[in-house]
């Protein structure tokens, strides 16, 4: 194993190694291997978004309005409303 | 601008005081440099001191709090633990593969750092490129323990935990792969997060294991912490895994109260699969009672067993840190300490499915301690099983040895603050680890920093 990793260590060398993939060797074989096949994509994983509560909020765009009127158009730029606390998502 | 320099300031009292004008930044740094001189030769806690630059830190940071600029970091003096690359200062690694290195950059978080005005008073210990333990054959000696300087710091942000301790700096950085944050802030008795990963930049810091490395900070309390954490956490589009994180000021998230918080106690860690000692089983009882105090609904909690996340963890640093240096192991072997020989060339031997099961198996760990934040705000445990051992008790091999429990959150993707929990009868610090769920950095930093004011563990420092 040690020539086939291309290392040439000296025989002190050589003990320490011994001495460490022995430990290695026992962690890697208690780790389960016992998988579904269909589960080959589990070699990665992706943290929650960190703003759940926003996404939640989001609302949908609103439905097509054919008339953009004048007011409607000046508000686009003003400040928007907050959130009320009936359409805010509960804290998990 | 004059006034008294406090022995002891934490950031926050520091910048209250220099921000109403009470506290110069150039005496404070000056203080700080005085103890360094005095101090480090007993702990080994700096390799470099910067005192040219701090100072010339100082008098720019005093310079613009009289222009009436703000900031919780405005000449606040912070050390960087010697994996952080900056500029033109000697970055080693405590390796003699870097004894010549100087980065022409500062890392991302040392530059956030220094852009909120903090000075840079020098370059901490560590343990050889960040893994390992105390090693005798490097060019220079391991860090001491300033409650026991027998003792070991823990590490490896040795050089850290031991330097704000001792108050040789107000805040230091560190890196946590496996715990080498929240080890040396439990044993030197201070607070050091691992924060949720992707929160703080990676850029310009030298990697042990990249599926598992974290940068964070590392102070006397929570509630400093918090206050570095608001400058270091946001998007660096050159650290591939960061993101923007939750739209929060740390430092104020803090102050909410924390009645009603629910903390899950996974008891079988410290009871059954790392058996902890009387002491740290006394402080964890103790413990317990402040937070059922404070408001908090404390029961148990069930999770796998620590074995499983140290096995996968392992695996994972042995692996990915071999591969890092893969070329210089093979080149200049005898350059290495034998600590780091014996940690990081096993991995040479692994095969390429060892190290994806042990990838597989941490997403069932990451899912099964996911959804133990579905009933909990956050779980607390013992950092650490015992107190620090003696430096001349640490065996090169007993990183694989002993299961760690800090390695739980490395695996699980979460973060993790330690604070002090307490001290035994002769003194010695004890650690309390909080875990959070995925960015409930705010949430393990408030529960924290209620703790710690409400266990009175802040008013003692090491007896030098």
């Amino acid at each position: 194993m040690i020539s086939r990793a291309g290392l040439v260590l000296n025989p002190g060398q050589v003990a320490d190694l011994v001495l460490a993939w022995r430990q290695v060797a026992q962690l890697s074989a208690s780790i389960s291997r016992d998988r579904p096949l269909v589960d080959d994509f589990a070699i990665a994983f992706r943290l929650p978004s960190p703003q759940p509560k926003k996404r939640a909020a989001a609302k949908p765009p609103p439905k097509s309005r054919t008339k953009t009127s004048v007011k409607s158009s000046a508000r686009a730029g003003a400040p928007k409303r907050p959130v009320s606390r009936k359409t805010a998502p509960k804290r998990r | 601008m004059k006034g008294t320099v406090p022995a002891f300031p934490t950031i926050a009292e520091a910048a209250r005081l220099i921000a109403t004008k009470r506290l110069s930044p150039v005496e404070l740094t000056r203080m700080l440099l005085a103890r360094i001189e005095v101090v480090n030769p007993k702990l080994d806690a700096f390799i470099t001191v910067t005192a040219d630059r701090a100072l010339a830190g100082a008098r720019a940071a005093e310079r613009a709090v009289r222009a009436g600029r703000k900031g919780p970091l405005l000449g606040i003096p912070l050390g960087y633990k010697d994996i952080f690359e900056t500029a033109g200062v000697r970055t080693t690694a405590y390796s003699r593969l870097l004894a010549d290195n100087v980065p022409e950059r500062d890392a991302e978080s040392v530059r956030r750092l220094s852009a909120a005005g903090a000075p840079m008073l020098g370059k901490l210990a560590t343990h050889e490129f960040a893994i390992g333990g105390p090693a005798f054959d490097l060019p220079w000696p391991p860090a001491r323990n300033p409650w026991d300087p027998r003792r070991f710091t823990g590490g490896s942000s040795s050089g850290s935990g031991a330097a704000v301790a001792a108050g040789l700096c107000l805040g230091a950085l560190g890196s946590d792969t496996g715990g080498s944050i929240r080890l040396p802030a439990a044993y030197c008795g201070i607070a050091g997060l691992k924060p949720t990963p992707g929160l703080v930049s990676r850029r310009g810091v030298i990697p042990l294991a990249p599926s598992l490395d974290t940068v964070g900070p590392m102070a006397w309390t929570a509630e400093d912490c918090a206050i570095l954490l608001d400058a270091l956490a946001g998007l660096d589009p050159d650290d591939p895994a960061s993101v923007a994180g939750p739209e929060v000021s740390y430092a104020r998230a803090i102050a909410s109260p924390v009645k009603g918080m629910r903390i899950g106690v996974p008891r079988q860690f410290y009871e059954r699969d790392v058996p902890a000692s009387p002491d740290v089983q006394r402080m964890m009882a103790a413990s317990l009672a402040v937070f059922r105090g404070l408001g908090c609904r404390v029961e148990d909690a069930t999770l796998p067993p620590v074995r499983d996340y140290n096995a996968v963890g392992r695996v994972i640093i042995s692996a990915e840190a071999y591969a890092m240096h893969e070329i210089n192991l093979k080149a200049r072997l005898s350059d290495f300490s034998r600590v780091f020989r014996v940690r990081v060339l096993a991995g040479g031997l692994l095969r390429a499915a060892d190290y994806l099961a042990a990838q597989r198996r941490r997403t069932d760990l990451i899912a099964a301690t996911a959804r133990m934040f579905e009933r909990f705000d956050a779980l607390i445990y013992p950092a650490t099983a015992a107190t620090a051992p003696m430096l001349t008790e640490q065996r090169p091999d007993d990183g694989f040895l002993r299961p760690l429990l800090t390695t739980v959150a490395n695996v699980a993707a979460v973060p993790a603050l330690v604070v002090c929990g307490g001290r035994t009868s002769a003194g010695l610090p004890l650690g309390l680890e909080i875990m959070g769920p995925a960015w409930g950095d705010a949430t393990v930093l408030r529960l924290g920093h209620h703790f710690e004011r409400a266990a009175g563990t802040r008013s003692t420092r090491p007896p030098l």
